[in-house]
């Protein structure tokens, strides 16, 4: 088994970053592209894999050419016409926009002289990322369509049995909802995962839409059940304070206020609710999409990740707390903490010096249509 | 530290000597292999393939090295698309750093000085975007702003309003024709127009107050009507809000938030979705200094109109001064809730946001 390292540290990301900050001020934005580069150069170049590093290979001036497509598109973007016909165009270009943004970041990473690739279609981004995504609304309509439907062919006159059944159904179809986007989900995570390439070696990933369903529909749960409770109470006590309105003046504006506080519990306990489903989400699904690749013929080679919930919330709570309270000064340091965290947690298995490959010959990189890509960074990076 | 026990001996001996690997661009296959050099002027590189011993020398200005970015081991391309990187890469570092030109970023990054110079440039450039920056955008913005994003949001917020916290005015239909006539003979001598146009309504909301909307809306309540004694009082309340009016601050306000909390996200942002959450808050304690700001042009303004049609400043202090007493009245710890709980200048009082009331009266007496 092979741990990924990562030997950047804060203090040292700290310099590039505010220097890079500092340039980027004083050219007016255009070394943002050095910027870039140099940032990805020092975590590429900082996560060792069995004794090697991973180099960044992109130069600045591929990059600044997409930052300033990316720039005249948002300006031209603000006037009224061209903005929507801006956004259309891009909307339309979009499958071959994530498949070129894929296969520019896969190029321009090399581990032991030995360039990634990948090799997806833009028809089968369409598929993954438009189609699949599309049909959801057609059946986000066929469904209402049906409720409503059904709704009319029952007697209106039972109208606690039309309740539990109206219920029953939006249940029904929330929950077919969350299935539909797991097989969406399911869709992408196949697309990116099996057109990779080190060297002649692909990458292999089978995934089934039902773990990812299990998945949401966990992080879906721990929302609800983190909400649930300070909702009951606040509800319970708003309760009490109508029967209190008929007060004087000032115990009403006590009142105000405290529905003001509960309003600031409940939207406190939102974010935390969120913040828990959403790291459950991300750890297991980097976990399961991991453990199901395999590179190169015979499986040989074969990825693992080991995210745990509670560790990977308490990094993102305390970097939280560090960059509000330095004022987004120690951010660097947050970044830092996040690699080094990640690279923990992900392993390569098999002997990777018997790994003997050759590059295969790439798609030549049309700089113009990569760098545009790039300058639209979908980050679906693997 | 042994790199740097290695890197002493060298010095003396004037040699250079680095064991590490060598593997061939487009091949994955890594071969053991030692580098040495003298003096910065060539760089020799032995590779022990299965096939025998490969040896290779260069120009070490004619090695392709890859770029130095903070600690990261630096490799090394020789030809044929050899590349070497070494065992121990910090003492190649330092030897490269010493022989060969460096790069100007690296510089910059590794010198203390250029940190601190980056660092009070950022803050600088922080303070100077808050203080300087967001208003001269702001005015860039709101004075490019159709008339028809004026109306929207002076209707919307009066709906809101109107929802919320309003009910409908019991004042007598002649009592508003009276203060109506006022205010269209004041609006006639302000000079007021697009994109706001001034209108005034009443309603009712269980405080004295009064406030002005971004498409020239002044609202004032029947309890100011009330407590105010005399018509002037009234016309310096609602020669405040005009000002308000004059300089287009609620769409100032509204541009200069969003910015503020744009400026927010990127400042803290992309570490997680929390940060959204947060800057909403940062940005709404920020937003009371410039409210401060306006508050006192408002008031400028309703004084230099005074005296220019009533030939005194008195209306606009007394109504003040009546203002303050109610407030007084009410129990302190009212007062205190309903001073945190306002937002700006408007729903609980029209003094609460501004504690500073003798100051005010001062300034605004300096205009008599």
């Amino acid at each position: 088994m092979n741990p990924i390292k990562f030997h950047g540290t804060g203090r040292q990301f700290f310099n590039i970053w505010i220097v890079n900050i500092l340039l980027t001020i004083v050219t007016l934005g255009i070394y943002a592209a050095w910027a870039h580069v140099r940032t990805k150069k020092y975590f590429y170049g900082n996560t060792e894999l069995a004794g090697d590093r991973f180099e960044y290979l992109a130069t600045p001036k591929q990059v600044l050419i997409g930052y300033l497509v990316m720039f005249v598109l948002f300006v031209l973007a603000t006037t009224p016409i061209l903005g929507t016909l801006i956004m259309l165009i891009l909307l339309i270009a979009s499958p071959w926009l994530i498949q070129r943004s894929l296969r520019f970041n896969a190029q321009m990473t090399r581990f032991r002289g030995i360039r990634f690739d990948f090799k997806g279609s833009v028809k089968d981004a369409f598929v993954s990322f438009v189609v699949r995504p599309l049909l959801g609304v057609l059946i986000l309509l066929i469904i209402a369509v049906l409720l409503f439907g059904f709704v009319h062919l029952l007697d209106i006159e039972q109208s606690s049995y039309l309740i539990a059944c109206i219920c029953f159904l939006i249940l029904v179809s929330l929950l077919l909802l969350l299935y539909y986007g797991s097989w969406v989900s399911k869709g992408i995570y196949t697309y990116v995962h099996n057109n990779y390439f080190y060297g002649s070696e692909q990458f292999n990933a089978q995934y089934n839409t039902n773990t990812f369903f299990k998945l949401n529909l966990i992080s879906v749960l721990i929302v609800l059940a983190i909400l649930a409770v300070p909702l009951l109470f606040s509800f319970g006590l708003i309760a009490t304070l109508f029967e209190m309105d008929e007060l004087e003046l000032s115990l009403a504006l006590t009142a105000r206020m405290l529905t003001g506080l509960t309003a600031l519990c409940i939207s406190l306990t939102l974010t935390l609710a969120i913040l828990i489903g959403s790291a459950y989400y991300t750890c297991k699904t980097r976990n399961y999409t991991y453990n199901q690749t395999f590179i190169g013929q015979d499986k040989k080679y074969h990825l693992s990740s080991t995210m745990v919930v509670g560790s990977y919330i308490i990094l993102l709570v305390s970097n939280f707390l560090m960059v509000i309270f330095s004022l987004g000064l120690f951010s660097p340091f947050a970044r830092v903490r996040l690699a080094r965290y990640l690279a923990s947690a992900t392993q390569v298995h098999g002997d990777l010096d018997e790994l003997t490959t050759k590059e295969l010959s790439m798609n030549k990189t049309s700089s113009i249509g990569d760098a545009v890509a790039t300058g639209f960074d979908f980050n679906v990076n693997f | 530290m042994r790199w740097l026990l290695d890197l002493i001996s060298m010095l003396i001996s004037n040699t250079f000597v680095a064991d590490g690997f060598c593997c061939q661009l487009g091949q994955s296959i890594k071969y053991p292999a030692s580098l040495s050099g003298a003096s910065g002027a060539w760089l020799a590189l032995e590779i022990h393939t299965p096939d025998g011993l490969k040896r290779m020398q260069a120009d070490l200005n004619s090695i392709e090295v890859s770029d130095a970015v903070g600690n990261i081991p630096r490799s090394l391309t020789f030809s044929e698309g050899w590349v070497f990187i070494a065992k121990e890469p910090a003492a190649l570092n330092a030897y490269l750093n010493m022989y060969l030109k460096r790069n100007w970023a690296d510089r910059l990054e590794s010198s203390y000085r250029w940190i601190v110079v980056a660092i009070i440039g950022t803050i600088l450039f922080v303070l100077g975007g808050y203080y300087y920056g967001v208003p001269a955008l702001t005015n860039s913005i709101t004075s490019h702003l159709p008339n028809v994003a004026y109306e929207q949001t002076g209707q919307q917020t009066l709906r809101l309003l109107d929802e919320a916290y309003f009910k409908p005015s019991t004042i007598s239909v002649k009592r508003q024709q009276q203060l109506l006539e006022r205010f269209n003979k004041m609006v006639r001598d302000t000079n007021i127009g697009e994109p706001a146009v001034p209108k005034l309504i009443f309603r009712e909301m269980g405080a004295p107050n009064a406030m002005a909307l971004a498409d020239g809306t002044v609202v004032v309540t029947d309890e100011l009507v009330g407590l105010l004694k005399t018509d002037e009082q009234i016309d310096a309340v609602i020669y405040h809000e005009l000002g308000h009016v004059h300089h287009a601050h609620v769409m100032h306000s509204l541009v200069r938030s969003s910015l503020v909390s744009l400026g927010l996200v990127l400042i803290i942002g992309d570490s997680s979705g929390i940060a959204d959450i947060v800057s909403g808050g940062a940005s709404f304690i920020l937003m009371m200094s410039y409210s401060r700001e306006m508050e006192k042009q408002a008031d400028e303004f309703a004084a230099k109109q005074l005296k220019s049609h009533g030939g005194t400043v008195r209306p606009l202090i007394e109504a003040f001064q009546l203002l303050q007493n109610k407030e007084k009245k009410n129990s302190p710890k009212n007062n205190k809730e309903e001073s945190s709980s306002s937002k700006g200048e408007s729903l609980t009082g029209w003094l609460s946001s501004h504690p500073d009331t003798d100051t005010r009266i001062s300034h605004i007496l300096s205009f008599e």
